[in-house]
């Protein structure tokens, strides 16, 4: 009897060979024989950098039905040579139970960042036009090619129609991809500029482009740094040009920087809506390598300009209002390009030390 | 394990045959036991176990001499080798590389210190003199008392700069536990730039920036 055996099943099989083939890693040492391969432990590893992500999986029996959480743990890492911290909640029977309290990095307690939010990078994006027959599909996220050697469902190329909600399953391809970004959160002191509505027949000027000063992140602010797990990071929107120059630019009250992506892989065969348990692989994606220091800008805004005007006391002072309307567009281009060039900026900046 | 299913030429390769492999093929899949960690690759699988850390030797690395004494490797800030004593880093000629003794660890209520540079700039915040100091905080006068706000949040960011156009850098923390035993954690690794960034022309007020580089 003769059965077929298809080029992609072969292949298939070839793929997990290779992936069964042992590499030295951290304290490891390999030696390859033609009856297998000998597996040594060494005394030291490799260097750890400063924000070095390790993740785990957290068995819980509390958390049901999947038994348990990822967690990340982190090499401690500074800003200003100040401690990072990680939000924790306290333990049952501590004097904060069940409060969320923030934990340096260099506890003796290590603290770990609970992972309870995973996005899809393979799956198909945003839908434009929902309601139309001829809606289009954005393409998926995506995930670096590596992942494409290991076996993961090609991303979403998206399209119109209802084929693009659905791609076509590769069959070789049949692990799930989730991914989170660990992100570094400073808070700051933040600048929002405020419109004042005036009087042109008294003012000479129809608007006034003041700034006020939001601490509010600031006060309540645990710490000076910390360390959050987000679903997708999405950097802290600050104001446009545009902004600036209508007098409506309101600056954020935080700086963030995203330190890593940990992605998730999950064993051959999963669902596509199946979530991280202990049976998937985590592979941190590193951005930010060494210590970081971090410094807003600091920029005062500068003094509103003094409008023009012109005060001849004519016809009984009828003829200030009329001068005063008329220089008002005048005066509102001087305070809209003033607020624009003389903006305080106080966005923060990182770098490494 | 099964024997691995050889076949010689021209032997069909049954299903039994087939499925014998997939069973050997699945039998060599890695499994990671205590202390190792597996993670798979497109062309293998690369395996670690626990270890402790390699040494890196670096510009201000700091190793503690039991509790009461550190060595730091040679480093400079703006291309100058900071003094322990009056003796650089990396020693003299006639004097050996100096140890930074400091007989009680100071540290702060959270069992914190720093081994730190302190910089005393001149009148255009240049650097006129750099000592290797051991505090609890290194941003307070003394150094063992914690000035306001000490660990809250900064409203600006930089390095707080103090009296006397001072400015303490620390290059390492360290942290004594419950059981005693002092953790050290690195922060600087490379030779720093340092610039000040005078409040006015008229005070002593300054926030200070470091940085990777030579000046």
């Amino acid at each position: 009897m003769s059965a077929i055996i298809p080029a992609e099943i072969w292949n298939g099989l070839i793929a997990e060979v290779l992936r069964a083939r042992v590499i030295a890693g951290i304290g490891c040492e390999t030696n390859q024989t033609p009856d297998g391969c000998i597996i040594s432990g060494r005394g030291t590893s490799r260097w750890r950098h400063p924000w070095q992500i390790s993740a785990r999986w957290r068995y819980d029996d509390t958390i049901q039905p999947v038994g348990g959480e990822w967690v990340a743990m982190v090499q401690p890492g500074f800003v200003n040579a100040q401690d990072v911290t990680i939000d924790v909640t306290s333990p049952a029977g501590t004097p904060n139970a069940g409060q969320s309290v923030p934990i340096p990095l260099t506890d003796e307690n290590t603290p770990e960042i609970v992972i309870g939010d995973f996005r899809d990078p393979a799956a198909p994006g945003p839908i434009d036009d929902a309601f139309s027959e001829n809606f289009t599909v954005a393409p998926g996220e995506g995930y670096p090619k590596f992942f494409d050697h290991l076996g993961v469902v090609p991303v979403a190329k998206g399209g119109s129609g209802l084929a693009a909600l659905e791609p076509e399953p590769d069959p070789t391809r049949t692990r799930q991809i989730r991914a989170c970004d660990i992100v570094l959160i400073t808070p700051r002191m933040a600048a929002r500029q405020t419109v004042t509505v005036l009087n042109p027949l008294t003012d000479s000027q129809s608007i006034d482009i003041g700034t006020a000063f939001d601490n509010t992140a600031l006060r309540n602010a645990k710490s000076r740094h910390w360390l959050n797990a987000v679903s997708k990071w999405q950097p802290p929107m600050e104001p446009t040009d545009l902004d600036k120059l209508m007098g409506t630019a309101v600056e954020p009250q935080t700086d963030e920087i995203k330190l890593a992506t940990l992605w998730m892989i999950s064993p051959p065969d999963a669902g596509s809506s199946d979530e991280p348990d202990e049976t998937w692989t985590p592979y941190p994606q590193h951005f930010v390598f060494w210590n970081l220091n971090h410094a807003s800008r600091a920029q005062l805004p500068s003094a509103p300009p003094k409008p023009i005007t012109l005060q001849t006391g004519l016809l009984g002072g009828l003829a200030d209002s009329i001068f005063s309307q008329l220089l008002s567009p005048v005066n509102d281009a001087y305070a809209q390009v003033s607020a624009y060039l003389g903006a305080a900026d106080f966005t923060g900046l990182y770098w490494s030390t | 394990m099964n024997e691995l299913p050889f076949v010689k030429r021209g032997q069909p390769l049954t299903a039994g045959l087939w499925n014998r492999l997939v069973a050997a093929v699945r039998a060599v899949r890695l499994l990671p036991g205590d202390g190792a960690r597996l993670r798979s690759m497109p062309d293998g699988t690369i395996i670690s176990f626990d270890a402790a850390t390699a040494p890196w030797s670096h510009p201000f690395q700091v190793s503690l001499i039991g509790q009461t004494a550190a060595q730091i490797q040679p480093g400079l800030v703006n291309s100058i080798e900071p003094l322990i004593g009056g003796v650089a880093l990396s020693g003299t000629d006639t004097k050996p590389p100096p140890k930074l003794e400091f007989n009680k660890l100071k540290l702060d209520a959270d069992n914190r210190g720093y081994v730190a540079v302190e910089i005393t700039c001149g009148t255009k915040w240049e650097i006129k003199t750099m000592e290797m100091v051991q505090v609890a905080y290194f941003d307070s006068e003394n150094g063992e008392d914690p000035p306001p706000g000490s660990g809250g949040p900064s409203a600006i960011g930089g390095i707080p700069g103090i009296s006397g156009r001072r400015v303490r850098y620390p290059v390492a923390m360290l942290r004594q536990r419950s059981t005693g035993q002092i953790d050290l954690f690195q922060i600087v690794f490379f030779n720093i730039v340092h610039r000040a960034q005078a409040r006015d022309a008229k005070t002593d007020s300054a926030r200070h920036f470091f940085w990777p580089g030579t000046a």
